[in-house]
């Protein structure tokens, strides 16, 4: 049993879908697909991308355009690029997306190591799970 | 930008293909993108765009709803059914060319929707 | 013998937690001024809180996803977001709703005023997600619920015409004084308050939070199964003693005050002591739920590490999200606003809300990718598809029936 479907529409199978690492905890969304134009002019799936840089264009009207302005301002490079995951990465899908890095070694989550640094960290007990 | 060489190795997004407007070579309009179908393997890196699902209006008519599932309640299965039924593919040959500023996607024809198959 | 003390425990649990502030202050409204001709609602509102908990706990242990987790995926993110901001409207509505309770209900108990308590609470509530672990927080408060217990004991002690309330029960109209636009009004809001979307949030990420297999819906069934209805019946003791002690008086409860007055009527300061015991115990339970709930489905539908099940600093902005909550709840409050007019809107605008959040459901409880074998079989979705139609005509109803019954008077 091959652990990729056969073939898969994107709007239904992948898109949106929550992405998991080798221990099944979440990392990401889906928010966005990039596809990279070959030699023979089919376009491959080169890797998946996620936070608002990817999610705010899938986003219609002014919300979205206001989440893409509001992330641009944030991010220090003059051209930010959304967060990436590798298309090779991907070692299965089910209900998820399932990713064989460990979820801190993917560098997907500026917010959540701002919330981490500037909040949390700073409250005793931060690092004691149930 | 359009792509009528092959191979430009330009990187677009996926997102961008969704709702884009479908028109024949000649002009008429034919509707809108509502799904990308990827094919290929093993491994993610291989799957390439194989063929557009069209409707007549944008993404969302299908509320999520697996077109192919036979189970479900009734009534949901009805309202999905005639949500989808003007439901076509475009197979990756018979797509002429991509807008990606205009999001317009240009092809030849349209073939009936079945299931899951890669085309090519 | 362990299991069945397992099963047990989540059995009470179950019963004791299934009241909030909604359903103390409805229930108790609606039986002072309406009688018991509004319980068939409650009976309808349980079963479709059954129906719908078991299909989202079945989809939490058998796909390992959760409620809100799911809604974006079907939704997309354009109707998705609509969803979530709608969802999460109702839910930090609720949430404010709850801790006002508990601010009441520490007035009742110490005639300190509610809105001082509002902060105190705020802080003891943020502490307690923070510090307290997800079971002992779902046992101790679902087991000091049960507390509630005492209004049907009340009921008993005060020997009703036993045959005059069935003779409401069956009469599903409304009550001399009342109109038809307020019997449909008050039937919205019951409705409301037995389903409020939060429900389901938080028992579909509970599952997630206490790592459910598909060998857990069977004991996930039994609570459901026995346990709601059990607390249903709490809700309509509630009820039931007001009808009792308020409709023949025409006193309408307006205070929460005015709630255990017939506890204390039949029981003494006993009787009274347990019901505040009961009061602050659902209060401050379901607080705990709807505050946990809006940082499950903000960080569900972002795709965000959540849950207690890992330490905060690996769910940041999960807590973030909690924390952030519990403090923009207290202003609020501080306006001294009355709770049990939060309360009564909450539970409308939850009835408004319900079609957003039990479609998904619907939809993804019949999708094999996610659920293998154990999709909805025909009974689950019969009564799923029922109980949409019926959602969504409270829901068309709900706003022009507030408009009309200005709020329910």
């Amino acid at each position: 049993m091959t652990p990729l479907r056969a073939s898969y529409d994107a709007g239904l199978h992948l898109l949106d879908r929550q992405i998991v690492d080798h221990e099944d905890l979440p990392v990401a969304n889906v928010d966005d697909i990039e596809l990279l134009e070959r030699a023979d002019g089919r376009l491959a799936v080169s890797a998946l991308l996620t936070g608002p840089g990817a999610l705010g264009p899938r986003t219609p009207g002014r919300l979205g355009s206001w989440t893409v302005a509001v992330w641009r301002r944030l991010r220090p490079d003059p051209d930010p690029r959304p967060g990436r995951i590798e298309a090779r990465l991907v070692t299965h899908t089910d209900s998820a997306v399932h990713v064989s890095a460990r979820a801190r070694d993917l560098s997907v989550d500026g917010f959540e190591q701002w919330a981490r640094a500037q909040v949390i960290e700073k409250i005793p007990g931060a690092g004691r799970a149930d | 930008m359009p792509t009528e060489r092959p191979g430009t190795g330009a990187v677009h997004r996926l997102g961008e293909l969704m709702g884009a407007v479908v028109v024949l070579a000649d002009g008429t309009r034919a509707g809108h993108v509502n799904d990308v179908r990827l094919a290929g393997g093993p491994g993610l890196p291989d799957y390439v765009v194989d063929g557009f699902v069209v409707g007549a209006r944008g993404e969302g008519a299908l509320l999520g709803y697996d077109r192919r599932a036979v189970r479900g309640p009734w009534l949901l299965r009805v309202l999905v059914r005639a949500a989808n039924r003007d439901a076509r593919y475009v197979p990756w040959p018979a797509v002429r060319r991509i807008d990606w500023e205009a999001k317009v996607v240009v092809v030849d024809r349209l073939d009936p929707l079945e299931d899951e198959r890669p085309s090519a | 013998m362990k299991h069945i003390f397992a099963v047990a425990l989540g059995v009470l649990t179950a019963i004791g937690g299934f009241v909030d502030i909604g359903d103390l202050v409805t229930n108790a409204l609606v039986g002072s001024r309406f009688g018991l001709s509004l319980a068939w609602v409650v009976v309808v509102g349980v079963v479709g809180i059954c129906v719908f908990s078991e299909m989202s706990g079945r989809v939490a242990a058998v796909s390992g996803r959760a409620t809100f987790d799911l809604v974006r995926e079907r939704l997309g993110p354009r109707v998705g977001l609509a969803n979530l901001v709608a969802s999460m409207a109702v839910t930090f509505l609720t949430f404010i709703a709850e801790i006002g309770g508990v601010a009441l209900a520490l007035e009742l108990a110490t005639s300190v005023n509610e809105v001082l308590w509002v902060p105190v609470v705020a802080a003891v509530l943020w502490i307690v997600l923070w510090r307290v672990r997800f079971k002992v927080l779902e046992n101790v408060f679902g087991l000091l619920g049960l507390a509630l217990v005492v209004f049907a004991v009340a009921l008993w002690q005060l020997n009703p015409d036993w045959g005059g309330l069935w003779q409401q029960v069956t009469s599903p109209m409304p009550t001399p004084g009342e109109g038809w636009a307020q019997y449909g009004y008050y039937a919205v809001a019951l409705f409301g308050a037995a389903l409020t979307p939060y429900e389901v949030f938080f028992f579909s990420s509970g599952g997630v939070e206490e790592r459910w297999t598909a060998k857990d819906v069977g004991t996930m069934r039994v609570n459901v199964f026995l346990g709601f209805p059990l607390g249903g019946l709490l809700s309509l003791s509630i009820a039931a003693v007001a009808a009792v002690v308020f409709l023949p008086a025409e006193v309408q409860v307006e205070a929460l005050a005015q709630v255990p007055l017939p506890v204390a009527l039949a029981l003494g300061k006993l009787g009274l002591a347990i019901a505040l015991i009961g009061f602050f115990a659902a209060t401050f339970g379901a607080a705990c739920e709807t505050g946990l709930s809006v940082g499950y489905s903000i960080a569900q539908f972002y795709g965000w590490r959540w849950g207690k099940f890992v330490p905060p600093r690996q769910a940041a902005r999960f807590h973030l999200v909690v924390l952030l909550s519990t403090v923009l709840a207290v202003p609020v409050l501080l306006t001294t606003v009355d709770p049990i007019a939060v309360t009564e809107y909450s539970v409308v605008f939850s009835a408004l809300a319900l079609p957003l959040t039990y479609l998904p459901i619907l939809v993804i409880a019949n999708d094999p990718d996610y659920m293998g074998e154990r999709v909805n079989g025909r009974l689950a979705n019969a009564l799923g598809t029922v109980y949409l139609v019926v959602i969504v005509v409270v829901s068309v109803a709900a706003i022009p029936l507030m408009i009309i019954t200005k709020g329910g008077q």
